[in-house]
């Protein structure tokens, strides 16, 4: 389910700039890419012209340690999302040599970064000031500046298409941070947005299939589906998983769903049970397939179903083989087990 | 210090506590699990104790008998590594100590505390296993 109708498209500007001052000779570069994703790169390079070494302030080589673009759409400068640190005085080892003729370059994604969601004409230039820039030999009089020219990009921002897992929820496609009624906070990026709308709309479809299976059985008329992931059936137990998956799909269809991506833990996600409806996103839920096992779509299924407010469930066995067993040997605490209804959900390999 | 313990091949699992604890300055409970064997056995420490609060550790009940909300986090992960076992030597013990405070949010009362019903995983020559570790329920009297 493709949610966005962005342009496929790669623009490449460069431009260069020879650095007026005459001392530090070092020539800077900006390319800008917008991935197929989503997300817009932004390549620096900066190269020492001189005759001989140069130094350049580390921190100031790095969006994640400084900001050093300084980004405009239509005129205006948006907002920079990273952080600000406060610095000790740079000590011999912050530099980094260049030999004559060296240079570095490194990548940067932007759209986390930066407020790029709305529709423009974006001007990426590097532009950073300091007053030990390329030397901690004494205090400068004079704060040193180094500057590369604009490179452009025009950026369709994010519009909510109106998909069936958004619908009827409330403050769609207001805030700059939400997408028609799903938000997004710790920095994702256009692309994680993007790939957390999919899955979200995966999820809703594999919640709406387990609502039409209870729904066309009963607590006598289960078949291997609900046996393999719930065990033995009695109306109290087949209620129970009704009301659970009921509630999955609710939430998923008018709750106001929050991603969080600043997690870099191998985990898939977690939630706070009594803080519906956020869910922080990791990196195994990054590296996992929309459908099937463990996948995106049931690890938000999973994950929905931990909030108090939702099913209240826990996590008493992982992983298929011990959800099986679970099933088999205690068919409450299956009922009580996250990792059961997510399977439940996925359903894989299909059985009726 | 009040200790209740259920016997588990091949693990005992143990938990204490001062009966009475002041709130101001967290309500502790200390998790103690022994080897009962004569092998190496290493214990996968996802959902115990041993992770500190990624998970629904305990059962808390108020005096009326009303469970207590979990306001820590629970984690969905992939698969373990070899980091994620906690290695016990024959007869080993390990303990660790957790404030309660950090996850449920206790006021001054009585309170009974159980280790959450889970089934834990541990390895035995590379070979993966499975076994219930639960505690008896404990009192704890906790005021300002
Ligand atoms: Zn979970």
């Amino acid at each position: 389910m493709k949610v966005f109708l962005r342009c496929i498209m790669i623009l490449v500007t460069a431009v260069s700039l020879h650095v007026s001052a005459a001392k530090p000779q070092l020539d800077v570069q900006v390319n800008v890419a917008n991935m197929a994703n989503g997300d817009v790169n932004a390549t620096l390079t900066i190269t020492n012209n001189g005759n001989g070494q140069q130094k350049i302030l580390g921190w100031y080589t790095d969006l994640d340690e400084e900001h050093i673009f300084k980004i405009m759409r239509d005129g205006v400068e948006v907002e920079f999302f990273g952080p600000h640190y406060k610095r000790h005085a740079p000590v011999e080892k912050d530099f980094i040599k260049l030999k004559s003729g060296e240079s570095l370059s490194q990548t940067f994604e932007l759209t986390s970064l930066y407020d790029m969601s709305e529709a423009g004409n974006y001007e990426v230039a590097y532009d950073v000031t300091s007053f030990h820039l390329f030397s901690n030999k004494g205090q400068q009089k004079k704060a040193e500046k180094l500057q590369s020219n604009a490179a452009y990009i025009y950026l369709e921002g994010f519009e909510s298409k109106g998909t069936t897992a958004n619908k009827g929820k409330p403050g769609g496609g207001t805030s700059s941070d939400c997408i028609g009624g799903t938000c997004f906070t710790g920095r994702c990026s256009a692309g994680q947005k993007t790939e957390l709308i999919s899955a979200l709309g995966a999820a809703d479809q594999i919640a709406n299939s387990s609502v039409s299976y209870l729904n066309a059985h009963s607590a006598n008329n289960t078949s291997s589906r609900y046996d393999t992931w719930f065990g033995n059936a009695t109306s109290a137990r087949y209620n129970t998983a009704v009301a659970h998956f009921d509630a999955i799909n609710d939430a998923i269809d008018t709750k106001p769903i929050t991603f969080d991506c600043s997690c870099k833990k191998s985990y898939f996600a977690y939630v706070y049970p009594n803080q519906p409806y956020k869910v922080y996103m990791c990196n195994a839920f990054w590296s996992a397939n929309e459908l099937g096992t463990d996948s995106r779509a049931g690890t938000i299924i999973h994950e929905l179903s931990h909030f108090n407010a939702v099913a209240g469930t826990d996590d008493v066995v992982y992983g298929q083989s011990g959800a099986q067993s679970l099933a088999n040997s205690d068919p409450d605490q299956a009922l009580n087990n996250a990792d059961s209804h997510e399977y439940f959900a996925e359903n894989t390999p299909n059985q009726n | 210090m009040d200790i209740k313990t259920v016997g588990v091949e091949p693990f005992r699992c143990e938990i204490s506590a001062s009966v009475e604890q002041k709130l101001s300055h967290g309500v502790y409970l200390t998790f103690t699990v022994t080897n009962l064997t004569e092998h190496k056995l290493q214990l996968l420490s996802w959902y115990t104790p041993f992770e500190g609060f990624l998970s629904d550790l305990f059962i808390i009940k108020d005096h009326v008998g009303e469970l207590l909300v979990y306001n820590g986090m629970m984690v969905k992960r992939s698969s373990p590594s070899i980091e994620d076992y906690l290695v016990f030597s024959a007869k080993d013990k390990v303990e660790i100590t957790l404030d309660l405070t950090q996850a449920y949010s206790i006021t001054p009362g009585e309170y009974t505390v159980q280790l959450a019903p889970k089934n834990w995983h541990y390895l035995h020559h590379e070979v993966s296993l499975t076994n219930q570790c639960s505690t008896n329920q404990l009192s704890i009297k906790v005021s300002k």
